[in-house]
């Protein structure tokens, strides 16, 4: 697959300021690299704070980043002029969290998808426009699509809300979507179904999505690779089943290691870390994860994890981490479960089974 | 005995469309020091089941039937001075929402130290300040942090310091409302350990409730899955979890991804819970139950026994059909 987008080194500061006093630096997004192949699922998971949505949000362009670049289709958009930034828009589109508050109350779910073809379609006809509403409201599963038109956001329920949100992302026609924790705020029975919605319109639309989730397992459940988040930094990138089940960076697999097992028995050791994740205005030096990491003290709290920060470095094909100590998938973890076996299975299916 | 025994309760909320029938029969019985999770998507009755028992019904609630024997005693007939000498210092509750559940104009340590006044007038100022010390201590917050207000406080810290407050007065029994719901993962794993820790420490029987299954997997000795407004299964966690004889526990279940099992994606459950202002006659689920038999929307099975220990309230338990067990899809 080849690069749809390319991040290099990308930061987002912020300057925090405080009543009288001077402004503190917050560091959301701390130098991030990393390329999303056209037509792949990228989950980034991360708990809050890590700058996951400031990252999506700054590769939108929706909020400005403070150095590095962004490459899109070989385009650096930092480079071309508003009115081509403009029109590149309809490229890239967002879907958010909240489909309570995504919505404008006092828009009809009708002026609600005409308002993207209003601004970037000036092309079509009114009668276009309409049979565009109609036919992508049936796509994402709203029928009557005449019906759920004429209503307001407060008439729908929460999984219909975000079926609008997608419809609203995908009428453009993008190449590429952020989804920012589209199913974190939904009953679990209407879940599987928003998500089978956006895997089925990612193969019929040939969209690149890029997956913003705290939750690793769901990560785990729909995308080809996963980036690992801590504090503004990408810990751990790879394909899905490795990270999950050969992570290297001691916080990924601390993050796995608390993953509920639902009644089986576990692999491995368990690590909750103590504490919380540091201010991002006060990031630890060293190794920023250094504070909490379980490693650093098996290892005897080494000096090099409190002077120098590692950068991500290879551990098997298209597999990187960065910690100075990288962990090795103990022989009991690959014993109770092959991971050379799975990993020989094919991509998820993106039309998912059984249904 | 029996620490609580819940019978054949019920519940109805009067509103303008209508007598919502939110509880409808439930029974369920816990042990001292069991450990029970009550899982179910939202609306199907399982917070206003729980909020019942210590009597913390909105005003619009009526108890039409059922008792709540709580250590012998029946709840539902207890004035409410009476539920007042039982509330807190006997049953406590941890609210949902640590971010809004506490008073923003009060320290935390002054709201820790305020049931304990409350409910044990006579306990000095002094030694009610020195116990809610003591219990954010065992919560893992420090004493420093006692005179903090609850916006100084990260939403874990917060969930913290509501578990130390229902611990306040040494309550039998504590109510879990979605305690986790919206920490952090990391910060999750920390207070359902903390919990966990608590219960065997202190011999406390609980009641968590989520919508979560794993979570509840985690922590409980038994589960009770509930489905409007009634209770579908009940039995042992590891017999539930491995075995749901349900087919809405089953795909409540499946809803969850397994990172250890197969990556096989499945379809949730589509449709809606039935409108609890004129509930089916049938069984609940039958409008979004994939494999509906003949008389299903007809009966209403109650909860028989489809092993030792194992309830079920479907006319066709999975146990019976041919290859049982979690079917995906």
């Amino acid at each position: 697959m080849a690069d749809l987008m390319t991040i290099d080194e990308l930061s987002v500061h912020y300057e925090r300021r405080r009543m009288g006093g001077c402004g503190r630096k917050v560091r959301a997004v701390d130098g991030v690299s990393l390329s999303i192949r056209r037509g792949e699922i990228l989950s980034v998971v991360g708990e809050s704070g890590c700058g996951k949505t400031t990252m999506g949000k700054a590769i939108l362009n929706i909020t400005r980043a403070t150095s590095g670049r962004i490459i899109y289709d070989g385009i650096d958009l930092a480079k071309i002029s508003g009115a081509e930034l403009r029109a590149m828009r309809r490229k890239f589109q967002m879907i958010y969290q909240d489909p309570y508050e995504s919505l404008d109350p006092r828009q009809s779910i009708y002026d609600t998808l005409l308002e993207p073809l209003l601004i970037h379609r000036r092309d079509l006809s009114s009668v276009q426009k309409r049979d565009l509403v109609m036919s992508h409201l049936e796509a994402v599963g709203l029928r009557p699509a005449e019906m759920i038109a004429a209503r307001y956001p407060h008439h729908l329920s929460g999984g219909q809300r975000q079926r609008v949100a997608i419809a609203a992302a995908i009428i453009l026609e993008p190449d590429f979507i952020v989804a920012d924790e589209p199913v974190s705020m939904l009953d679990v029975s209407v879940r599987s179904e928003i998500l089978k919605l956006m895997l089925d319109l990612q193969k019929d639309k040939d969209l690149t999505y890029m997956f913003i989730t705290h939750d690793l397992s769901l990560a785990w459940m729909i995308s080809h690779r996963i980036a690992v988040f801590y504090l503004g930094r990408m810990v751990e990138i790879g394909g899905t089943e490795e990270v999950v089940h050969r992570s290297t960076h001691p916080y990924t697999n601390a993050l796995v290691s608390v993953i509920p097992t639902v009644g089986k028995k576990m692999r491995g050791e368990r690590h909750i870390l103590a504490g919380e994740t540091p201010s991002a205005s006060e990031i630890p030096g060293g190794c920023r994860f250094h504070t909490r990491c379980w490693l650093y003290h098996d290892e005897g709290e080494p000096e090099i994890c409190r002077n120098s920060e590692p950068e991500l470095a290879e551990v098997a094909d298209g597999h990187m981490a960065a910690c100075h100590f990288k962990l090795i998938p103990s022989r009991d973890q690959q014993a109770v479960f092959d991971v050379a076996e799975r990993l020989s299975k094919p991509a998820p299916t993106l039309n998912p089974l059984g249904l | 005995m029996p620490l609580l025994d819940v019978r054949n309760l019920r519940v109805d909320f009067r509103t303008v469309a209508g007598i919502v029938h939110a509880v409808d029969g439930v029974s369920l019985s816990l042990e001292k020091g069991e450990i029970m999770g009550i899982a179910g998507e939202s609306g199907c009755g399982k917070t206003t089941m729980a909020l019942a028992v210590p009597g913390l019904l909105a005003r619009n609630a009526t108890v039409p039937g059922g008792q709540i024997i709580f250590d012998g005693e029946d709840l539902i007939s207890k004035s409410e001075d009476e539920m007042r000498t039982i509330r807190w210092r006997r049953v406590s509750v941890i609210f949902q929402g640590s971010m809004n559940a506490m008073n923003p104009l009060k320290t935390v340590g002054s709201q820790i130290v305020e049931p304990i006044l409350l409910h044990e007038p006579r306990t000095p100022r002094r030694e009610a300040e020195a116990r809610a010390e003591k219990l954010l201590d065992s919560v893992g917050i420090s004493k420093k942090r006692f005179s903090n207000y609850p916006h100084e406080f990260s939403g874990g810290m917060r969930q913290r310091a509501m578990i130390a407050m229902s611990l306040a007065c040494g309550p039998d029994l504590v109510l879990a409302d979605e305690p986790v719901t919206a920490l952090d993962v990391m910060i999750q794993a920390q207070i359902l350990e903390l919990i966990k820790v608590l219960c065997s420490e202190l011999g406390l029987s609980l009641i968590m409730i989520s919508h979560d299954l794993s979570v509840l997997a985690e922590l409980c000795d038994t589960l009770v899955v509930m489905y409007a407004g009634r209770v579908v299964e009940h039995g042992r966690s590891a017999d539930v979890f491995r075995e749901p004889a349900h087919p809405y526990s089953a795909r409540l279940m499946n809803a969850f991804p397994d990172i250890y099992g197969e990556r096989v994606f499945t379809s949730g459950i589509p449709g809606y819970p039935p409108n609890l202002i004129a509930p089916p006659v049938g069984c609940g689920f039958y409008e979004r139950c994939p494999e509906r038999l003949a008389g299903c929307e007809s009966t209403r099975q109650e909860l028989s026994e489809t092993s030792p220990g194992h309830w079920c309230s479907c006319l066709y338990p999975r146990r019976d059909k041919e290859g049982g067990g979690i079917i995906n899809g």
